[in-house]
């Protein structure tokens, strides 16, 4: 289906109601149509900064990582020149994907099909046989690895595809402002958890940024803080905040771990959950950020991974081995409390009745506010 | 969703269709593997025919709900404490999320796991938890339905409960009176749940019905079905309606799981203790009936090339006791293994289908003439809602 006969006129009336006067979200085919979704790929994921990974995941020259951003093949490499830059991980040649995991100490990056090697600045080195057997090209004159532009925001690197975005600076500014005493330079990353959710990857975030569902299906965070001191999310441009200052710590929730340095202790009880719409949420709590990245597979199926920083050696010393994995598993708990209420949604979608929601004046507002931000950027 | 049933089809289709069985043949490939063919039957063959959602003896007591997926569409049948039986979306009125998700016994109110939304038995919404706020809960006064659940039109017939999602469908009574006239004296009604099967099998979900309509197979697929009754005193399947076929055999041999070990059927007629009578109920399910059980056989798309299958099994009210608990799992196993049997034949049709080789089929002028009835209908009754709903 086109875009045109998905957001209709109509459609695009209800998306500007309030929310609580009659306003809705995105209609049921936003969430199950397969050409939505490339839609998405091309003209949502590929037009704005794209979280793709951190500086723990290449920390050093001759590391390389392969991810997955807009549906497409891509790898972070830490150049011998210090550099870390992104390319499309494919060959030039056949179109083979180059690095299928992540790597240490590479000094070329070499396709596994007919062995061109590409130098960790992208630049083709060696083409073996490529003018008959034992007839190497080495001129270095062919084609290079398509360079994807990268920006860094502390430790956390993001790319944008199309090359024309606004500066990352811009782009991070509102989320940037909430925390100016955070140093999030000093985080090092713990551990990456990963969740499958048979369901589209905006009723994931969605459920991130509803704080009304916690009284039904979250016991212990609720009561860690509970519902009625809680908020919606706050919708600002490109971006949803929910801000809250924590009460007694708790095991996985700010018990035996360092918090993060120079606060004073007001602002060490500082928690923020931040959308940066469409790519990844941060979570600020005062000994760890959890980032929430996803990966759509298909309209019905999205992996989800949880990146879980730590202020400094609490990553990877050994003497925090036990509050840490306290924090790994609290959020595994968390998370799996909430696939199924993710799914139930996604198996709800597939209904005629449903037509994009009876929604709460009060807690619904950030999800009619995403559902617009999605529309306005694939118009 | 701009082409209709017409483009998607192509006239050389349409043609073989509406041919003679000799001259013609069944659909094309792509009404077996295109996506946008499946939501066209969703909408144009599904949407408004009466489907089968389940049974009245599948909730017998007020409070009583099962969730059920039909034409891909989420939904719940509830019995109120009227004892009425009800059926609703199964999505709440909120985030759209699934209500019921498993079967429930003694509920006063149908929550949503999600929020907490409550709505009555009757769907009606009641109470919303911290909706204006923590803390701040919603009562929705009388005269407000805009967060009601959405009911659909429910009906039952001898006990079988049918859907019709978009409403317009004539009454059930209507739709089945010509399979009545096989049935005289017959009371299914009082027959007990006696539980079911699934199956996921990995071919689209109208093989299913081709395959139950298809009495040619037997010989070569289903040994001990061709003992109880051989082909030689089976008939092939005959149209009776536009929407329904009919077909019947004569038992030659009793079996455990088949006739054996069970007490009949109530009311039945003398003639049927010696006939197996079986029905196929376009688009919907295909009902099989034995003296001592009668098996409901269900095809729900959850793909193109991908269909649950559901069989429910229905028994004589005095078979439900313990004497014959282990009569009546044979029985189940029974159907159990013939499903087994088809599951190959099945899917390897539907691989069939993706070779630019098979072009709808060279069919039997004896035993497929049900099949290419049943390929035409699908078409025909598209056509049909399709003029209706433009």
């Amino acid at each position: 289906m086109s875009f045109q006969s998905i957001i209709t006129p109509e459609i695009r009336a209800r998306l500007s109601r309030p929310a609580g006067e009659g306003g809705t979200c995105l209609p049921n085919a936003c969430y199950i149509d397969p050409e939505w979704l490339e839609l998405e790929n091309e003209r949502l994921f590929a037009r704005t900064w794209m979280y793709a990974g951190c500086l723990d995941q290449v920390p050093e020259p001759g590391d390389v990582f392969p991810t997955t951003i807009a549906g497409k093949p891509i790898v972070l490499v830490h150049g011998r020149d210090g550099e870390v830059r992104a390319f499309h991980n494919v060959c030039r040649h056949r179109g083979a994907v180059l690095v299928e995991k992540p790597c240490n100490n590479l000094s070329q990056l070499t396709c596994p099909y007919h062995a061109w090697a590409y130098g960790l600045d992208g630049k083709l080195r060696t083409r073996p046989h490529f003018h008959g057997a034992d007839k190497y090209d080495l001129s270095k004159e062919g084609p290079g690895l398509a360079a994807v532009r990268i920006s860094l925001w502390f430790r956390s690197i993001f790319i944008n595809l199309d090359g024309i975005a606004e500066p990352l600076e811009d782009y991070i500014a509102p989320l940037a402002k909430r925390i100016p005493h955070h140093d999030l330079g000093a985080l090092r990353l713990y551990k990456t958890v990963t969740w499958e959710f048979r369901a589209n990857w905006k009723l994931v975030f969605e459920n991130y940024f509803d704080n009304h569902h916690i009284a039904t299906i979250h016991p212990r965070l609720n009561a860690f803080y509970p519902m009625r001191e809680r908020s919606a999310f706050v919708p600002d441009g490109n971006f949803l905040r929910t801000e809250y200052m924590v009460g007694e710590p708790q095991e996985g929730r700010g018990l035996g771990l360092p918090y993060h340095p120079g606060l004073t202790p007001e602002q060490a009880r500082f928690s923020g959950g931040y959308h940066l719409f469409p790519s990844c949420c941060y979570q600020l709590w005062p000994d760890q950020l959890t980032i929430f990245q996803v990966f759509p597979v298909a309209p019905d199926h999205t992996v989800e991974q949880l990146h879980i920083f730590m202020v400094g050696d609490a990553a990877t010393d050994p003497a925090y081995a036990q509050p840490a994995q306290s924090v790994a598993d609290m959020w595994d708990e968390l998370n799996r409390e909430d696939i199924g209420a993710v799914e139930w949604m996604q198996t709800g979608r597939r209904s005629p009745a449903f037509d994009g929601g009876v929604l709460s004046g009060f807690w619904d507002r950030p999800h009619q506010h995403f559902a617009n931000l999605v529309v306005e950027a694939m118009s | 969703m701009t082409e209709g049933t017409r483009e998607l089809l192509g006239e050389a289709a349409l043609a073989g269709l509406r041919a003679d069985v000799s001259q013609g043949h069944g659909l094309p490939n792509m009404a077996y593997t295109s996506d946008a063919w499946l939501e066209h039957e969703r909408r144009h063959l599904m949407w408004p025919m009466w489907m089968l959602a389940g049974f009245e003896s599948q909730i017998p007591d007020p409070g009583d709900a099962v969730p059920v997926s039909v034409a891909g569409c989420p939904l719940v049948l509830v019995r109120s404490h009227g004892g009425k039986i009800a059926a609703f979306h199964n999505v709440c009125r909120h985030r759209g999320a699934v209500i019921v998700t498993e079967p429930c016994k003694g509920l006063a109110t149908l929550t949503c796991p999600y929020h907490a939304w409550a709505y009555g038995l009757d769907g009606r919404l009641r109470t919303r938890p911290h909706f204006h706020g923590g803390g701040h809960h919603d009562f929705p006064g009388d005269g407000d339905d805009r967060g009601n659940l959405r009911g659909v039109r429910c009906e039952s017939w001898r006990g079988m409960l049918f859907i019709n999602i978009d409403g317009n469908a004539a009454p059930l009574a209507e739709h089945m009176a010509p399979a009545e006239e096989h049935l005289e004296g017959w009371e299914p009604q009082t027959l007990a749940y006696g539980g079911s099967l699934t199956f996921e099998v990995a071919a689209n979900w109208k093989h299913i019905h081709e395959n139950f309509i298809d009495v040619y197979h037997k010989f070569a697929i289903h040994p001990a079905l061709c003992e109880f009754a051989p082909l030689e005193t089976s008939n092939p399947m005959v149209p009776i309606a536009d929407h329904l076929l009919k077909t019947w055999h004569v038992i030659a041999a009793p079996q455990e799981g088949r006739g054996k070990g069970l007490p009949p059927l109530p009311g039945l007629p003398d003639a049927l203790h010696h006939e197996g009578r079986f029905f196929t109920m376009i688009p919907t399910c295909n009902i099989n009936i034995w003296y001592d059980q009668i098996a409901v056989l269900v095809a729900e798309p959850t793909g193109t090339g991908t269909t649950r299958e559901t069989i429910h099994l229905l028994f004589a009210p005095e078979a439900m006791a313990g004497q014959f608990d282990s009569a009546r799992q044979t029985a189940i196993d029974t159907w159990d293994s013939l499903n087994r049997e088809d599951i190959l034949p099945l899917e390897s049709m539907q691989r069939g289908r993706e070779s630019p080789g098979f072009d709808g089929g060279t069919l039997s002028p004896f035993w497929d003439p049900g099949t290419h009835f049943f390929a035409r209908q699908v078409a025909e009754l598209m056509l049909t809602h399709e003029g209706k709903a433009s």
